[in-house]
């Protein structure tokens, strides 16, 4: 029996180690925060191409909860500096949609989204 | 995003692969290790001091790199251990450096070993005169071994014909107060010879050593937490604690 834990806790500490570095692409999904997030951004997208800004403002800001919430549990299979660059991208998102610019707006949304997708590729 | 919590959690993950690996990879002693073995330990650790704190990229590529590093090392001690020619292909052999009482020079150049190097080699082994050397090989770990001449080897009981007892490894019965059962059950003994060895060196209980180990011949030595020292020596040069 002890040699047996001899040889399990080791590998359970290394297999824990791994599923927590790369458990990224899991954890996205996971509570469908994956389909949620990119159907926020195509409704915003909608929203920027029919002129709706209201309707937008509130898209970006469900878009934006969708990440806070994911954000915690991606954060140990992540880079730090692209979670920054999408937090950056969030805060020029938003002042496209203040200043009502659509052009603005849809090269920070699909640039977002880019990087959402690449996140944990 | 915490990144004081992702430093706690990288630093764990790191921790625990190096030890897990390092252990894996064997029992060498830093001063069994090659140069190149040296270079390897550094490239390791840097890799996992990274894996800790670069939070600019994923703790999953650290990790591979390392895995990467400690597997190909795994892999060269296998090959190392399996096959003589790689093995000596890979760590090199031992180079004679003295033979004969004299310096092999053309050997020395080759393995860029200078003269300097063998003697503070020689002083470290206790040889401050190179005429006492017979022979003298530097090893693949730096070391220089050397092989006095016979008039300069220290008298030995065999040389001058005495009768020796054996001598084997001394066994812990008791550490840090507490009674090794499993090395007592070893030798055929028991708590009862252990407890009567005690009261005969005037000692109650097993909880009053620090250390009890028993001797091939048969004799138990025991060091007390209670030390029967009038005067400690103090060697610090410089007052404050030490």
């Amino acid at each position: 029996m002890r040699r047996f834990l001899f040889y399990l806790i080791p590998g359970l500490i290394l297999l824990s180690s791994v599923v927590i570095m790369i458990g990224g692409p899991y954890l996205k999904k996971a509570d469908g925060a994956d389909d949620l997030f990119n159907g926020y951004a195509e409704a915003l997208a909608g929203a920027i191409n029919d002129d709706r800004w209201e309707a937008a403002a509130a898209y970006l800001e469900k878009l934006n909860t969708v990440w806070k919430k994911v954000l915690p549990r991606l954060q140990f299979s992540i880079d730090r500096d692209e979670a920054i660059q999408i937090g950056i991208r969030f805060a020029r998102l938003k002042g496209a949609l203040a200043g009502r610019d659509p052009a603005a707006a849809l090269v920070e949304l699909y640039e977002l989204k880019e990087r959402w997708h690449n996140l944990t590729e | 995003m915490n990144e004081t919590l992702i430093v706690i959690v990288r630093s764990l993950i790191g921790f625990f692969s190096l030890f897990i690996f390092t252990r894996i990879l064997g029992k060498q002693q830093m001063s069994q290790l090659t140069f190149f073995d040296y270079v390897l330990g550094i490239t390791i650790g840097s890799i996992a001091a990274t894996l800790t704190t670069d939070l600019t990229s994923r703790a999953w590529l650290h990790w591979m790199g390392l895995a990467v590093w400690f597997s190909v090392v795994l892999l060269l001690q296998l090959i190392t251990l399996k096959s003589r020619q790689l093995a000596k292909a890979i760590d090199g052999e031992p180079v004679v450096v003295i033979m004969n009482g004299q310096i092999m020079e053309n050997a020395m150049r080759k393995a860029r070993f200078r003269a300097a190097d063998l003697l503070e080699q020689l002083r470290r082994q206790g040889v401050f005169d190179l005429s006492e050397v017979e022979f003298a090989v530097l090893e693949n770990n730096g070391q220089v071994s050397v092989l006095k001449k016979s008039e300069y080897q220290p008298v030995t009981p065999h040389d001058l014909k005495l009768p020796t007892v054996y001598k084997g490894m001394s066994t812990e019965l008791i550490f840090d107060g507490i009674v090794i059962e499993q090395n007592l059950k070893q030798l055929n003994l028991d708590l009862a010879w252990l407890d009567e060895e005690l009261k005969k060196q005037g000692i109650n209980h097993p909880s009053e050593v620090f250390l009890a180990l028993l001797n091939t011949q048969g004799n138990l030595f025991v060091d007390r937490y209670k030390d029967d020292v009038a005067k400690t020596v103090d060697i610090s040069d410089y007052p404050g604690p030490n």
